[in-house]
């Protein structure tokens, strides 16, 4: 049940945007460009509202997973374009691989390899581990990401067993949400945060809102 | 001329390029140090690897927190970079088990989880240093050279 | 290529009607393609009666729960619902062809990931082997999401992954 008084809304909706630009920074660290952090927002909506979010039910994405663990719990996603995908992956491994034959065409980019795969997948890490680290900061006992596990797949696919993990017995889902823009390369991604609500409690109250 | 070495875990999949062999930086009778690292990210470990083995370490490497117990009983490595979030045994329970296999184990983090309680759980358990992700390059050898200190 | 096209529908047709998740959709108009996109661990189950060619989809999250959400939120009351409303709308469930798709398991390292998918396929086969209905065909289970899309017309029904399309 998400039983969120508007108080105690705010000032989660605060925290969660702080939390979403130190993804960003972290973001920007590891890729060495400047990132842009648009759009920071935290609403409560239906599951269908998360999946267009993401870009629509059949939008293919590379999508990041995280499960949250710990003293708050739930998911998180970093969504990107396959295309942008590849080149955050050609981002990132630069300088550490020598890229196979030159002047070679980038390939289906449905298709990453398991270098890239592994690369994105510490982006997500990194990234998403940056939001709970600033969540974590008011807690007691800290949150704890999953390990992240990337997917080249339909957006509705990738966020129905989330969606429904979070709609058994509720209809609208908490999700926190930033687009993410480096603007060199054209790179743009979705970060979407979804807390299971009953599970903010303890963050609440270390923000000295909890039944306000 | 030093050629890294690599520790019985994964083969990591290259794209042509591989991992460059090490080059002394300067020294020369030195032995050189060993570095275990430790991450379940295959990207991480082969930059980590670049980066120490460019800098003149020996590296081996493994992939999560069971393989980086065995790895340190059969290596001995100077010193440890270790990961947190990793499948199998995660970097906090392999800390306490590398410690229990050698007291003086010199250990640093190297994780994206950088939250207090975390950090201070890992120096309870004998870390001797946190390096919370993204790092720069700088921090991870300035990291290691005071391990080896 | 960002999204997976709809395939195109035989010449002629004109109209999609999206069944989103929770919902089901039914027509008897032969110019329209009913369509489930983007099916993770949900189940979208096809019916076609080939003689009044009524078609309806209906896609399912979960196999049971609490009252409330959307029409065929769940299987367990959802598939009963689906059923009476083909029937309405001049279906006849005893003589359609039922088809299931989905199912799958997209994150194995979410907790619970590997098993919604395959409840949600069970729920519905055995919903229907309670009414004493069984299924034509079947593309569940597996790790690739899958798309749907039943042409009334025709009663054909495509299965569309990010690397294949097969008719089921």
């Amino acid at each position: 049940m998400l039983l969120l008084t508007p108080v105690e809304e705010t000032v989660l909706s605060h925290t969660f945007a702080h939390g979403l630009m130190r993804a960003g920074l972290a973001l920007a660290e590891m890729t060495g460009h400047e990132i842009i952090v648009a759009a920071p927002d935290v609403r409560r909506c239906s599951p269908a509202d998360v999946i267009a979010m993401a870009g629509g039910p059949d939008k293919v994405v590379v999508g990041i997973y995280l499960g949250i663990g710990g003293s708050l719990s739930g998911h998180a996603l970093l969504m990107l374009p396959p295309d942008g995908a590849r080149r955050l992956a050609r981002i990132l491994l630069e300088g550490v691989v020598v890229p196979a034959g030159d002047g070679a065409p980038p390939g289906d980019p449905f298709v990453l390899d398991p270098l890239e795969i592994s690369a994105l997948q510490e982006v997500g890490n990194v990234t998403i581990s940056a939001f709970l680290n600033e969540l974590g900061m008011h807690l007691h006992e800290p949150v704890l990401p999953s390990v992240p596990q990337a997917v080249v797949e339909m957006a509705g696919a990738i966020l129905d067993a989330v969606l429904v993990d979070l709609s058994l017995e509720a209809n609208q889902v908490l999700a926190a949400r930033a687009a993410f823009i480096e603007g060199y390369d054209a790179i743009e991604g979705t970060l979407l945060v979804l807390p299971r609500p009953e599970s903010l409690g303890a963050l609440l109250e270390a923000l000295g809102v909890d039944g306000q | 001329m030093n050629t890294a070495l690599r520790g019985p875990v994964v083969d990591l999949p290259g794209r042509g390029g591989g991992v460059p062999e090490g080059r002394p930086a300067g020294r020369n009778t030195e032995k050189m140090a060993k570095i275990l690292v430790v991450d379940d990210a295959a990207f991480m470990r082969l930059r980590a690897v670049k980066l120490l083995a460019e800098a003149g370490y020996t590296v081996i490497e493994a992939e999560n927190g069971r393989l980086a117990v065995e790895a340190y009983a059969r290596e001995r490595p100077d010193a440890v970079l270790l990961d947190i979030t990793m499948p199998e045994m995660d970097g906090l329970e392999a800390l306490t088990e590398i410690r229990k296999v050698d007291p003086t184990a010199r250990v640093a983090m190297l994780t994206a989880m950088g939250q207090q309680s975390i950090v201070m759980d890992a120096i309870k358990r004998g870390a001797r240093d946190f390096v919370v992700k993204p790092f720069a390059p700088d921090r991870v050898l300035g990291a290691v050279s005071k391990l080896l200190a | 290529m960002s999204s997976t096209a709809v395939v195109a529908p035989r010449a002629g047709v004109t109209q999609l009607l999206v069944a989103g998740i929770g919902e089901m959709v039914i027509s008897k108009d032969p110019k329209t393609t009913l369509v489930a996109y983007g099916l993770g661990s949900c189940v979208a189950l096809a019916a076609w009666d080939p003689d009044t060619t009524v078609g309806g989809l209906a896609h399912f999250m979960l196999p049971a729960g609490p009252p409330g959400g959307p029409p065929v939120k769940f299987v367990e009351g959802g598939l009963q619902a689906f059923l009476e409303a083909f029937a309405r709308h001049g279906g006849r469930p005893g003589q359609a062809r039922l088809k299931a798709a989905g199912g799958a398991a997209m994150l194995s390292i979410m907790s619970g990931g590997l098993e919604i998918g395959r409840r949600n396929a069970e729920a519905v086969a055995a919903g229907l082997a309670a009414l004493g209905l069984t299924l034509h065909a079947r593309d569940l289970g597996g790790t690739a999401g899958r798309t749907v899309q039943l042409e009334v017309g025709t009663g054909r029904l495509l299965v569309k992954s990010v690397s294949t399309v097969t008719t089921l």
